[in-house]
């Protein structure tokens, strides 16, 4: 390839861009790489909120210390500002993601007529945007059901949160939709942990293994986890 | 008669296309008796001699020096950015990689950056324009210093060296489902920004080349690592977290 390097003295200068004949600016606006900091750092927020969300959840093996938890947690005059900044984090990681999917899409208008791989791309990293996807409409549901209170999944006349949790999880639907919730957050992780620390720049050729390990053990550990209380209330049949 | 006295006989399947408003289609033509000490760019040459023997049109395919280093070869062959054989250009790949009988469908590079010149010839010019963009040292360091004058440490000059290993293919942007120039584009910043002569423009370089990288119409990373499989000097993927890094800093100095 030929490299259009001026020669000494000339007064060439790096200063982009370079009329290109391409029609489309698939990243108008902010730069792909600006993109795709702000996903991994809201990406990077989503899982430490998945952790905290986890360790607090995990109160109702414990009779009683759940609703004390929600209850305290309620009472928290900063509990409003944490909601709408967790939720402004997932949409900026939401539509961020989905900004680079579709030029990704775009930059890609024709697939080979023979699918293969060289083996290092994984299902989980080959579908993150199905997998969000699906974690989004979970979330939605999720969000409708447990806040809001929506009769989603039968409708029990309960008198605390965790026997509405419980009973729900106990429903067949309920145990279902949020057991492929968790599983796809769980698989979308496996890839998105290491992926995040890649994009942020924070990973080299010693660290890249243990980065890869480590998501895979996150994505396990948070669906485990959350899976556990789906077992949980199956077992006690909803009490 | 052995298949390896009588050489090989392949199915191939071959894109063909007029021009960049031509649509495309496969066509299939057999070959037999192929060497298996050939490479895969000598199989084409046997195959368009017989092409044009037959008064057809020979298949177009980029090639230049035919020993690996020099970036101009490459298509795709059964999926695979030149071929399955890890680290290996085309012109480098033989054809005892391949069995009797075997059917090798043949793709040109895809990407709408990489517009389809003729058959198997993309326009890879959009590499040339993010070199173009800053993937230079425009400033004047000096005549060459005495050796180890300036001290650059062992760690950085191998890095610099395996990113400056890029002979601008474009099998990464190839393999990738995204069609993302990362890679190179991060082989590019890595290689200056590991040495001094590097230093005075590190962060308008990086920001100028991506803004370019942009621009052409490359995808975004989405960190499968198939480039790094694909590509024929098996650069590392640790040069993207590198070129992030350094836009970062770049775009924090307002660079």
């Amino acid at each position: 390839m030929s490299e259009a390097a001026p020669s000494p003295g000339s007064s060439a200068r790096i200063a982009a861009p370079i009329a290109t004949p391409r029609a489309g600016h698939l990243h108008a606006g902010l730069s792909s790489v600006t993109k795709k900091y702000a996903v991994a750092m809201s990406g990077l927020a989503l899982v430490g909120f998945l952790f905290a969300h986890l360790a607090g959840n995990l109160l109702i093996l414990i009779p009683g210390a759940f609703d004390q938890y929600a209850a305290a947690l309620h009472a928290s005059p900063l509990l409003p500002l944490a909601e709408i900044g967790l939720f402004a984090v997932f949409v900026v990681h939401v539509a961020l993601a989905l900004a680079c999917a579709r030029a990704n899409r775009d930059a890609k208008p024709q697939k080979y007529a023979v699918a293969a791989t060289r083996g290092k791309a994984t299902l989980a990293s080959r579908t993150m945007v199905i997998t969000g996807s699906a974690v989004l409409v979970f979330v939605i549901v999720h969000i409708a059901h447990m806040k809001f209170r929506a009769p989603l999944f039968g409708n029990p006349t309960v008198e605390t949160g965790s026997q509405w949790v419980l009973r729900t999880l106990a429903h067949p639907l309920g145990a279902l939709v949020y057991a492929v919730g968790v599983c796809a957050v769980g698989v979308h992780l496996s890839h998105g942990v290491w992926s995040l620390f890649q994009t942020l720049g924070w990973n080299s050729k010693r660290w890249h293994a243990r980065l890869t390990g480590i998501s895979r053990a996150v994505g396990a550990l948070l669906a485990a986890g959350f899976l556990l209380i789906v077992v949980y209330a199956l077992l006690r049949g909803g009490r | 008669m052995s298949s390896k006295e009588q050489g090989l006989r392949l199915v191939l399947e071959v894109w063909r296309q007029k021009g960049q408003e031509d649509a495309g289609r496969f066509e299939t033509y057999v070959l037999e008796s192929v060497s298996p000490d050939n490479s895969f760019l000598e199989m084409l040459d046997q195959l368009n001699e017989k092409l044009v023997k037959e008064g057809q049109e020979p298949v177009a395919f980029d090639h230049d020096c035919r020993e690996g280093i020099c970036g101009a070869c490459g298509c795709v062959v059964n999926g695979q950015a030149h071929g399955h054989e890890k680290g290996t250009t085309l012109c480098q790949l033989h054809m005892r990689s391949f069995p009797n009988g075997a059917k090798l469908v043949l793709e040109p590079f895809r990407a709408s950056a990489f517009p389809v010149l003729r058959d198997l010839v993309v326009d890879r010019s959009a590499f040339d324009r993010i070199i173009q963009a800053g993937g230079f040292v425009s400033v004047s360091t000096g005549s060459a210093p005495d050796a180890n004058l300036v001290p650059v440490a062992k760690d950085n000059a191998e890095k610099a060296m395996d990113a400056a290993a890029c002979i601008g293919c474009g099998a990464c942007v190839a393999s990738c489902k995204n069609s993302s120039a990362m890679l190179f584009t991060s082989a590019k910043v890595s290689h200056l920004a590991l040495l001094p002569q590097g230093q005075v423009e590190r962060e308008r370089r990086v920001s100028a080349m991506v803004a370019q990288m942009d621009a052409e119409g490359f995808g975004a990373c989405t960190n499968t690592q198939e480039c790094e499989a694909a590509c024929p000097k098996e650069i590392s993927i640790e040069n993207i977290a590198r070129m992030n890094r350094e836009f970062f800093k770049a775009k924090l100095k307002g660079r």
